[in-house]
């Protein structure tokens, strides 16, 4: 469960994140979409505690998001950026198993775990011995994907975890994904432009304008009955109308 | 209690690392134990007089070692005069007007006083005087029949050609023709060698020479006499620290031996010997005090080879002790400019500051501080050279350091901090390794430099292949530049196939250029 009570975020005078009051079940798939700079990628960066809210509360797994929390609450995310965010100098499998090695997890239990993740990935097994500049953009992510799954995150962030793949490794990664996401159970907070990809993973869609929340709910209802002309133009923008 | 191992594991692993490379960069080779130290400037003259030291005490069982060669009498007598040596080779004249400048020095005596204040000593004169002259071409002489300076008077025609220095010092050329009242205007500047050349070939009629010159027997020249006694006298002398005369009693006895013993015309003939007949320094002075005192003693003969070897060790001795501890300082300080980029620039600019410097002011304002601090200034292991070489390996290391933590991709650094790796694991495992190649291009660039560096070492006696080059350039001895550049460039180049060949090793694939990923 993830809970967003009255936070704001301000750089200086220009607040990117207006009274954000949300709260997402455990289980539960939500994605953000909206516009380039609509501040998407500020509020899952304030879950995972990479800056702080200006005001206002986030509460993790009824953990409430402190400074002196950070790191508990830390340990119930699992985090994937757009570019994977990977460690260069490690293979595919040190980067996965590199927090398990920290808790001195068991040799046997790694292994377990790691052949677990290759399956629900579907990683090639013999990509996890190469480094990140020997893998394709779709390997990384699902690389990036497995480290962020290994010790089995509560809640799952995801910024634009496709957008730099071509469309035909984003469409097999997407199918890919919902059944992590299944199969995961974890609380996922996907962030996306793409209205069909929004619609493809959420239980619910929360439309972001300029750091407000303007729509929620299934995507269908979104397209049917947009609440703004801004949803409506944002809709039309990403339906082809010939 | 295996989670904390497991994981401050990485820890460990680079306090220990830390650990030995802060042990072999910092201990001192052991050094032979060495009673006496002796020590001369850079000109043949004071080598050999510094060498006859050498072997003097050397004949008196005394084992004693002579840092040949240092730059600038201030440094040299400071250095006698804080006990880094004993004894060296000076003249009255330089005490008189460089050392005592701001006091009034009438005689001898008055000088022996002001020693004396310091815990120094001085010898009686060796017998001859190193100053200023004005020589003519004997035959040039004979024809014009003049012996004295006052004798110039009757001919103002003459082309006369001094140094530079000479012409332009105040107690030169110009108190000179006042003095003596000297018509001649045809005067111009020149090189020292290049007037001897000019007078040979009778260009120029007249020039300055050093009364000691090799070259004066040998060109068969007649030195005026100054028979107004216009140039102060420049007697050479021993100087020496006073508890000598209780310690070493049979040194002193040693040194007197030479008083009144070298005249002009035997020590034109031992700088003729090594500057013309290339021989040694050291075997000039043996073979004097050999035909002159009585005195045996066998200078070391040592091969090509074993000198080379010898200078080489001393090198990457020097290499070795600034290399390795600027590595770790560096590297700690191109990680605390990375975190703390306010004060970072700060410590930045210092650091790329120091390097500016120019190294022969660099190690000449080192010297007074490291001799304040109580360590060894000059010879073999010399703080001051080893640190004024660590200064100038900090930048490229603490740069690259630097820099290559800050180009780390912002992702790259919040995966780890989201994933949950507190501040140090991500240095040590995410940052540090990421940023490896560059640092070490950093490291690489420091050791090259230094390798050039370190031959500077020599100008305060802390040996390397500098020294071959210093004695090259005193003698004129391009085999012996030769000798000390060569393997001062193989080393160089050595030391940049090593550190590739560590990058080769520990830089994993993922890191390595010129692969790009294939998506
Ligand atoms: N460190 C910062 N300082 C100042 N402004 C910032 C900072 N980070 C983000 N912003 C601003 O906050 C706003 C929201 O940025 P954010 O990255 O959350 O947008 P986004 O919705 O993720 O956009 P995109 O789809 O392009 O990734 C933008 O206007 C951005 O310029
Ligand atoms: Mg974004």
């Amino acid at each position: 469960m993830l809970e967003f009570s009255e936070v704001e975020k301000a750089y200086g005078n220009t607040t990117v994140v207006h009274r954000l009051d949300l709260k997402i079940e455990s289980g539960e798939i939500a994605v953000l979409l909206g516009p380039s700079g609509c501040g998407k990628t500020t509020i899952l960066r304030m879950v995972a505690g990479l800056v702080p809210p200006t005001t206002g509360q986030i509460t993790v797994d009824s953990l409430p998001l402190r400074p002196d929390t950070l790191r508990d609450v830390r340990r119930k995310l699992g985090y994937v950026i757009q570019e994977g965010g990977l460690f260069p100098h490690l293979t595919a499998k040190q980067n996965v198993t590199l927090m398990a090695k920290h808790d001195a997890w068991p040799g046997d239990r790694v292994e377990e775990r790691l052949a677990q993740l290759v399956d629900m990935t579907q990683f090639p097994a013999e990509g996890l011995d190469r480094y990140p500049n020997e893998l394709s953009g779709g390997q990384r992510q699902r690389v990036s994907l497995m480290r962020a799954l290994f010790l089995s995150p509560s809640i799952l962030l995801l910024d634009e975890p496709l957008g730099a793949l071509d469309p035909l490794i984003r469409a097999g990664l997407q199918r890919d994904l919902k059944q992590i996401f299944a199969r995961s159970q974890a609380t996922v907070l996907l962030v996306t432009h793409d209205l069909v990809e929004a619609g493809w993973f959420a239980d619910r869609v929360f439309l972001i304008e300029a750091g407000r929340i303007v729509q929620q709910g299934a995507l269908s209802d979104i397209v049917k009955n947009p609440a703004n002309a801004f949803v409506e133009e944002f809709v039309s923008s990403q339906v082809l109308t010939p | 209690m295996k989670k904390l191992i497991a994981s401050n594991k990485p820890l460990v692993k680079i306090v220990a690392l830390t650990a030995v490379l802060l042990v072999v960069g910092l201990t001192p080779l052991p050094r032979e134990s060495v009673e006496l130290r002796v020590a001369s400037k850079k000109f043949t003259e004071s080598v050999i007089l510094g060498d006859l030291l050498e072997l003097l005490a050397e004949s008196r069982g005394i084992n004693t070692a002579h840092y040949a060669e240092l730059i600038g009498t201030q440094t040299v007598f400071k250095s006698l005069a804080n006990g880094q040596i004993d004894a060296y080779p000076e003249y009255t004249g330089t005490l008189a007007q460089e050392i005592f400048a701001d006091r009034d020095i009438p005689s001898d005596e008055a000088l022996r006083a002001e020693l004396n204040k310091l815990g120094l000593k001085m010898s009686a004169p060796l017998g001859f005087n190193n100053t200023y002259a004005l020589a003519l071409t004997r035959k040039r002489a004979e024809e014009l029949d003049v012996s004295r300076i006052s004798d110039l008077r009757r001919f103002p025609e003459l082309k006369v050609a001094v140094t530079h220095e000479f012409l332009d010092r105040g107690d030169g050329w110009p108190a000179l023709v006042q003095n003596y009242d000297l018509p001649q205007t045809n005067v111009l500047g020149v090189d020292h060698d290049i007037a001897y050349r000019q007078l040979l070939s009778g260009e120029v009629d007249v020039i300055d020479v050093y009364t000691t010159d090799a070259k004066i027997g040998q060109s068969d020249l007649r030195v005026l006499e100054d028979d107004l006694q216009f140039f102060p006298r420049y007697d050479a002398v021993w100087l020496y620290r006073q508890e000598l005369d209780s310690d070493y009693p049979q040194f002193v006895e040693a040194m007197q031996q030479v008083e009144g013993a070298l005249s002009e015309s035997a020590i034109q003939a031992l700088n003729a010997a090594v500057e013309e007949r290339r021989m040694t320094a050291a075997q000039a002075a043996g073979d004097f005090l050999d035909r002159k005192l009585g005195v045996s003693v066998q200078a070391v003969s040592e091969s090509w080879g074993q000198v080379v070897a010898r200078h080489l060790i001393e090198h990457l001795n020097l290499v070795r002790r600034s290399l390795i501890p600027a590595i770790v300082v560096g590297i700690a300080l191109g990680v605390f400019c990375q975190r703390r980029p306010r004060i970072g620039s700060g410590v930045l600019a210092v650091v790329g500051l120091l390097q500016t410097i120019p190294s022969l002011a660099l190690l000449v304002l080192l010297l007074p501080i490291v001799a304040a601090l109580g360590y060894q200034n000059l010879g073999e292991g010399s703080v001051t050279a080893i640190v004024a070489l660590f200064c100038y390996c900090l930048l490229p290391i603490v740069r690259n350091t630097y820099t290559g933590i800050d180009g780390i991709q912002r992702g790259t650094i919040e995966s780890a901090t989201v994933l949950g790796l507190n501040r140090t694991s991500r240095l040590l495992e995410i940052e540090l390794p990421i940023a490896l190649p560059t640092i070490l291009a950093g490291v690489r660039t420091a050791g090259v430099q230094n390798v050039g560096f370190a031959t500077l070492g020599a100008i305060i006696g802390a040996g390397g292949l500098g020294q071959l080059i210093l004695r090259g350039i005193r003698i004129n001895d391009t085999t012996l530049i030769l000798a000390g550049a060569v393997p001062a460039a193989v080393l160089a180049l050595a030391l940049q196939f090593a550190i590739d060949a560590l990058e080769w090793a520990v830089v994993p694939r993922g890191l390595k250029r010129g692969r790009s990923a294939h998506d």
